[in-house]
């Protein structure tokens, strides 16, 4: 797999129209993130099921028509159907499953047979926006979390976090943009490197006398820093505990809702871990969950001498539960703690990438976004660190959180850019899977739901829906992204803005449609500050 | 108008298939009922009853009769179109009217019970004839409506116990006990030997505690009731035979009243049919045995019976009960219809066959005992009575039982 | 209160598209075909038309308040809101019962219904398309059908059938076989039932024992002349009994409650005393139970040793028995995968339509359509000749048909046709159960030993709802959970309006070609030749990767 694969830019269509184009270059917008960041993980964190089907999708969008439909069944094209020109141009399903048989083991077999794909995160979500997805999220994290503990700011305090993956990589800079100190341990010291070539962290150690002295120091005299720490989060937060040294804030963003192929256990080196994966795949999960086990037990600890300490949805409570650790589930997850306020104000993800591959265009559009929303001083602040920090590889992408309104009268905004010519070639408008509608996680977003509705899974399927039915051009539901298989539910959506009458219209539905059952899902389960929401903005409510 | 009168002579014959079960497909009911231009779906069944038509009409001529029966079915007619239901007549005494019941109806049985109350009221008032009106259960599928026919006449005939002029629902009664065992043996014979004694007020009473027990305790199905009932009449007779009554006139009596006892509305008109039954038979006994002081002919009887094995003779008995032999003789064929030796001869073969089938006594032997001397005219007496000798029927019988 | 559908051509709603769904609603509810309407249950245990009386109404009132660009969105049957879409969306869609698989057990289920937070839709309860029991006529007069093509020459005549089990689905069996031709000796522990089934007809005769309904069976085998006969009794005594005296029926199969085995009566027992027992000494019973059960499976594999056709007819047989300690009690097969599969794989499924009208001339007039349209299909002939004799209609009127995409699409346009040339009096709504090809994910039924082992995977259903909502239904829904119970089936219905417009006739002519052509494609994918070749011999209406 050795070519690279490279989004199409310019006004050079290989697609029948608009629609099918955007689908297919975030498809490959996408293999290109993924190739740029992970070149060596093409074939884990999967577009498709498999090469030979990649192709045949882009093949396949290359000879859509206007009002026919691409369906995707876990990575493999499976049909083709007439539909209408206000239908999605794909839908796609990934990695559902019967719930009875919703297990990892049951899912590898299939896996194993070629049935099924896993959805990482972001793969199955063909708008991958790399590691930028995750940053506004964290900023709005810290500062929530900055706000309800630390008045209003985090300076002065230390964040231990581990893993400096696609999402966790952010996390540094998430820190000090609120002043804080970032101690972030990881095993890879590639990955680290990366992350500070990509202005994401500032230093790096490979000790950890050294990273303490600079992080302590730092905390002292309340300095915004960061620092990345090459070891495994398993043996460094028992080390840390043991030193007498509690950290203010501790969570932990390794793959570990991926014990097999993404966590790494303690007393192992990168390319161990490799081998033994492969040689002896049951050894391994039963080494990683023992990691898993000790560095959980290490982070209660701290939670118990006063550090405020969450998951972040990576599922590391229940699978530290499972390997015996039975108050894993003291530790709370962010989402309730610090996402659900802002979900039911109807804030949520809003991301948007330029077709044409011209950074210019993100700019104007930034531009444009300030100008509508004046008032909103942390989107200005906010917009500047992101704008700073992303490099825009492959189709320059933006992503930022909006209120209910905000996204509405934004998309229309960019719509009518593209209709003045202001901005050269279409924009395509999408989210994250967690948005608030669109994610059924009870050890994530959906955690401890005032009425005790975590697990109804009814939500993200309706929200996909509804996107259907409004407008959208690529709609995907999705099992087991973030917490892993048996665990969630999500569902996504992407629409364009291609200054045409019929793009405002579907952009008006879907943008409004996606944001209001979110929000009705939470006054739903009882929150009231969603049900002021929806009361403003959905036309029925039972 | 000739084809009304087709159309509606169709329709009854359409609706009485429904009843009697006789169309099977849903769809050729449905082409039926809109060829007929019957527009509702029927779904529960009402039967309307003449109470005591027979013993009304006994003495009614068929003229009058069928005006009775005409006036019955235009009223119920009448009443029936006010809920959209359609009346048909089903036999002399018997009405089915075919209503459709709404699914949503809350309580469907107060709702049919007063449509049955105001159908009965509307045929009383009008023709003055007392009707019962019996009600059927709801039933979904048009395929079932014969169900809910059966329901009603079934709640029909709790009328027994209940009494006229009443509206029942099926789902309102007690089903009636499918046990046969009404009453025992002893109650037969207690009864029979009322009879032979002429003792009326006796059998009237045993005959009242038979019913008022049935009334407690069996709420049995009147058909089985009415079956055992016959019989008795049939036991009562045999009796009144035995004891000498008239044959025809018996034979008269028990006829007219196994039918007026099957035609019987309650339970009230069954006592009063089995009270002439019983007073009719005892009559008859008395009549025949008016002429003779009854204990003398008893002992004349008794004394055959007990020396029918010596060689009697008609002086022999009549001596013994001091009356003379032509008196005897002559009340005897009366009672009896056989001359003296006649029913000796009677008597002695009974005696031989019932030892013949019991024993395994020679044929000799049995003809000794019986009271002949010589086994072959024994035999050729035999045969003249029975059909056949001795041997041969000792054997055939025994094979046949 | 009590719920009917209106009908005749007078709508109170905006349009036709949701005054069709408000019909179907109310009818699902109609006194005579829903089990229990005053608790909103259509059918099968607990099948929920909404989640409770509020949440009824206010579906009513938004269905008679929305716009032809509206969408009614309901969750787990209470609605959540009406938003704007289009005017070829649907105009209602809905999940019910989905759960984050970890969390997918009856227990955590019922938990959170008690808390009022989800409803148990079963299929079609819960996305408004129940019509009563002529779906279950159907569904096993359709099985026999298949078993005497298979097996038969394609009629069951002078064939035994031997099965158990006279309840609700059950009853359907004897009045199937013998309407394919065939003598069937049922058995049921049940005296009340059987008479019930003797009066209703269900049942031609009732044998005193099993050897007076052996030798009638006979008679009427040597005649070839159909016959039903019930017995009391225990089926495993009486598949035993069969064993033991070296009698071997044509077909075995079995609708006794195996699934629930508190109402499973063991041998020795009736009915009554079963229940008096489970009462005083549940252990004892459950060992009981087990006992027969493992009798009776030990029964059914013998007589499927000595040449019976032998099948599981959904009730978990096979399962208990293994649970029971019969290692190979999968040896016979479930009657879904073998015989409805060869169905599934040329895309043909449970459809149904109800005339909107409540007129039964508007079915009795479709019907006459598919007997002319269909004319080469003698099975489709004797299936609508037999339901036209044997079931009256209660609420809307409504046929079921298993057809083919192919047929769907020609069938849906031409009613659609009908509509507007004022040939039938109302709008009639095209709709289908779930158990469909593509619409369903249920390892223990319909996707039970796909043949690539694609059994659990769900994806299935959830891109046939994402596609009828794309291709103009009027109605889609997700659901969890139908037919086997909670974790073990997803499952998707949908429902199109044929009201007569030009638009509907885009909607029919998309979605019944769509919905069907997933499921032909679903088994093409799992290595079906079957599928494939339908797929590569006929004008496929969709383009696929094979």
């Amino acid at each position: 797999m050795t070519e690279t694969i490279k989004a199409q830019k310019g006004n050079k269509n290989l697609c029948k129209s608009w629609p099918q184009e955007a689908v297919m270059r975030m498809l490959m917008n996408n293999l290109d993130l993924e190739t740029r960041e992970n070149p060596e993980m093409f074939t884990s964190t999967k577009v498709a099921r498999s090469r030979e089907y990649f192709d045949k999708i882009i093949e396949s969008l290359k000879e859509l028509e206007d009002d026919a439909t691409l369906i995707i069944q876990s990575g493999k094209p499976v049909g083709i159907f007439k539909t209408s020109k206000m239908a999605p141009r794909v839908l796609a399903s990934n990695a559902m499953l019967v719930p009875m048989w919703a297990t990892w083991d049951n899912f590898r077999k299939l896996e194993d047979k070629g049935l099924t794909m896993y959805d990482r995160i972001v793969a199955g979500n063909w708008m991958n926006i790399g590691s930028q997805g995750m940053f506004y999220e964290m900023l709005e994290v810290f500062n929530i979390l900055a706000k309800r503990y630390f008045n209003q700011s985090l300076k002065g305090k230390l964040i231990v976090s581990s893993g400096m993956g696609t999402a966790g990589g952010a996390l540094p800079l998430a820190v000090t943009a609120n002043d804080g100190v970032a101690l972030v341990v990881d095993v890879d010291r590639a990955k680290i490197e990366k992350r500070i070539k990509e202005g994401f962290c500032e230093s790096i150690s490979d000790n950890l006398d050294d990273a303490l002295s600079i992080v302590l120091n730092a905390r002292e005299n309340g300095r915004a820093l960061s620092l990345g720490l090459v070891g495994n989060a398993a043996e460094i937060y028992p080390e840390i505990l043991r030193r007498k040294i509690v950290p203010d804030v501790v969570t932990d963003m390794t793959s570990s809702h991926d014990i097999l192929s993404g966590y790494i256990p303690a007393e192992m080196t990168l390319k161990q871990a490799l081998g033994v994966r492969k040689s002896d795949p049951q050894k391994y999960i039963k080494l990683a969950k023992q990691s898993i086990a000790a560095q959980l037990s290490a982070m209660l600890k701290m939670q118990a001498k006063g550090a405020v300490v969450f998951e972040f949805g990576n599922n590391i409570r229940q699978n530290a539960c499972d390997a015996g650790v039975k108050d894993a589930f003291n530790i709370p997850s962010y989402a309730p703690l610090f996402i659900r306020d802002l979900h039911c104000e109807g804030i949520g993800p809003f991301r948007w990438m330029a077709l044409s591959g011209d950074t210019k265009d993100i700019y104007k559009t930034e531009e444009k976004l300030l100008e509508l929303f004046p008032e909103d001083a942390k989107l200005k602040c906010w917009i500047d660190i992101v704008r700073r920090q992303f490099t825009c590889h492959g189709l320059p992408a933006r992503e930022c959180w909006l209120g209910y309104n905000q996204k509405i009268e934004f998309g229309l905004a960019i719509n009518e850019m593209i209709r003045k010519g202001e901005i050269s070639l279409p924009v395509v408008i999408g989210r994250d899977y967690y948005d608030s509608g669109s994610a059924a996680s009870p050890y994530g977003e959906t955690e401890a739901m005032k009425d005790g509705s975590d697990a109804i899974a009814d939500w993200p399927i309706l929200s996909a829906i509804l996107s259907a039915a409004s407008g959208a051009i690529w709609v995907s539901v999705c099992h087991g992204c973030g917490t892993g298989i048996g665990y969630s539910i999500h569902s996504s959506m992407a629409v364009l803005a291609d200054g045409s009458d019929d793009a405002k219209r579907k952009l008006s539905l879907v943008l409004a449609n996606d944001s209001s059952i979110s929000t009705a899902r939470y006054a739903d389960a009882g929150y009231e500050v969603a049900s002021r929401t929806v009361k403003n903005n959905i036309k029925y409510q039972y | 108008m000739e084809n009304n009168f087709f159309r509606e002579y169709a329709r009854r014959g359409f609706l009485r298939d429904l009843l009697y079960n006789n169309i099977t497909s849903v769809k050729e009911i449905w082409e039926l009922q809109k060829k007929l231009n019957i527009d509702i779906q029927p779904n529960t069944v009402m039967a309307v009853t003449v109470d005591n038509y027979h013993s009304q009409t006994r003495n009614k001529s068929e003229i009058q009769r069928q005006n009775l029966r005409l006036a019955v079915l235009k009223c119920i007619e009448e009443a029936s179109a006010k809920f959209d239901a359609m009346a048909i007549n089903m036999e002399e005494d018997l009405y089915a009217v075919l209503f459709y019941m709404e699914s949503s109806e809350i309580e469907p049985v107060e709702k049919a019970v007063s449509i049955g109350k105001y159908l009965q009221e509307y045929v009383e008032t009008k023709t003055g004839v007392s009707v019962t009106v019996g009600i059927g259960r709801r039933y979904k599928d048009i395929l079932d409506l014969h169900l809910s026919y059966k329901d009603a006449l079934l709640a029909c005939h709790h009328k027994f116990f209940i009494g006229k002029s009443q509206v029942i629902h099926i789902e309102n009664i007690v089903p009636f006990s499918e046990g046969l065992e009404l009453f025992s043996i002893e109650v037969e014979s207690q009864l029979s030997v009322k009879i032979l004694s002429c003792d009326k007020e006796g059998a009237f009473q045993i005959l009242d505690e038979l019913l008022e027990d049935i009334i407690e305790h069996k709420f049995v199905n009147p058909i089985i009731m009415k079956a055992r009932l016959i019989e008795i009449i049939t036991t009562i007779v045999k009796v009144g035979l035995e004891a000498g009554a008239e044959q025809e006139k018996l034979g008269i009596l028990s006829g007219r009243f196994v039918q007026e006892v099957l035609r019987s509305d309650t339970i009230l008109d069954l006592r009063n049919q089995m009270r002439e039954v019983i007073s009719g038979v005892i009559e008859e006994i008395s009549q025949g045995r008016r002429h003779m002081n009854l204990q003398v002919f008893e002992e004349a009887i008794e004394y055959i019976n007990d020396n029918f094995d010596k060689d009697i003779t008609l002086e022999d008995v009549s001596g013994y009960v001091h009356i003379s032999p032509y008196h005897f003789s002559h009340e005897l064929k009366k009672f009896t219809g056989m001359n003296f030796i006649e029913y000796l001869t009677k008597t002695r073969i009974k005696e031989a066959k019932k030892l013949l089938l019991t024993t395994d006594l020679s044929i000799g032997e049995i003809s000794n005992q019986v009271g002949y001397d010589d086994p072959s005219y024994f035999g050729r007496v035999f045969k003249s009575m029975e059909g056949m000798p001795p041997s041969k029927f000792k054997v055939s019988k025994k094979i046949h039982m | 209160m009590i719920y009917k559908s209106p009908n005749g051509s007078k709508i109170s709603c905006k349009g036709w598209q949701q005054e069709g769904l408000l019909r179907l609603l109310l009818n699902c509810l109609d006194p005579d075909i829903a089990k229990s309407p005053q608790d909103l249950v259509a059918y099968g245990g607990s099948g929920k038309v909404a989640r409770n009386l509020a949440a009824l109404n206010a579906i009513v009132e938004a269905l008679k308040t929305i716009e032809n660009d509206e969408t009614l969105v309901i969750q787990s049957g209470k609605p959540i809101g009406v938003f704007r879409t289009h005017d070829f969306a649907p105009r209602v869609m809905m999940a019910g019962a989905l759960l984050v698989p970890k969390w997918a057990n009856w227990d955590y289920f019922q938990e959170l219904e008690n808390n009022g937070l989800t409803a148990y839709g079963q299929s079609t309860a819960g996305s408004w398309a129940y019509i009563g029991t002529q779906g279950i006529l159907q569904g096993t007069w359709e099985t026999f059908s298949q078993v005497a093509k298979r097996h038969f020459n394609g009629t069951l005549k002078g064939k035994l059938v031997l099965t158990s089990g006279l309840g609700e689905m059950g009853s359907a069996q004897p009045i199937a076989i013998t309407a394919n031709g065939g003598v069937v000796i049922i058995a049921d522990v049940n005296r009340n039932i059987i008479k019930r089934r003797l009066i209703s007809s269900v049942i031609d005769i009732k044998a005193e024992s099993v050897e007076e309904a052996c030798e009638i069976a006979k008679d009427y085998i040597k005649k070839e002349e159909p016959i039903s006969i019930g017995i009391l009794g225990n089926a495993a005594d009486v598949y035993e009994y069969f064993v033991e005296h070296n009698i071997t029926p044509d077909i075995v199969t079995d609708q006794t409650p195996a699934h629930d085995l508190k109402s499973y009566v063991p041998s020795g027992l009736f009915t009554e005393q079963a229940k008096q027992l489970r009462k005083k000494a549940p252990q004892t019973y459950e060992q009981m139970v087990k006992d027969t059960i493992r009798r009776h499976v030990t029964a059914m594999i013998e007589l499927k040793k000595r040449g019976s056709i032998v099948f599981d007819y959904g009730n978990n047989l096979r399962g208990q028995g293994y649970k029971a300690g019969i290692k190979d009690a999968f040896c016979f097969p479930g009657f879904a995968a073998e015989y409805m599969r060869p169905l599934f794989c040329e895309g043909r499924g449970p459809f149904r339509w109800v005339a909107l009208s409540g007129n039964p001339e508007d079915i009795y007039k479709t019907d006459e359509i598919i007997l002319s349209l269909f004319k080469q299909d003698k099975r489709l002939e004797e299936w609508i000749d037999f339901v036209q004799r044997r079931f009256t209609f209660h609420g809307l009127p409504a046929r079921v048909c298993w057809m083919n995409y192919r047929e769907r699409a020609t069938f849906g346009n031409i009613i659609n046709d009908m509509v507007r040339q004022g040939e039938l009096s109302a709008p009639v709504a095209i709709t289908r159960d779930h158990m469909d090809a593509a619409a369903v994910a249920s390892p223990y039924r319909e996707t039970e030993n796909m043949k690539d082992g694609s059994d659990a995977i769900a994806d299935w259903p959830m891109l046939n709802v994402l596609l009828n909502c794309s291709s103009g239904a009027s109605l889609v829904g997700i659901y969890h959970g139908g037919g086997v119970g909670i974790g073990y089936s997803i499952h998707s219905g949908m429902t199109v309006i044929a009201d007569g417009t030009e638009e509907a006739k885009q909607r029919l002519s998309m979605v019944l070609k769509a919905d069907p052509a997933l499921g032909v494609i679903r088994y093409a994918d799992a290595g079906y030749e079957e599928a494939e070749d339908i797929i590569k011999t006929t004008t496929f209406p969709a383009k696929t990767f094979l």
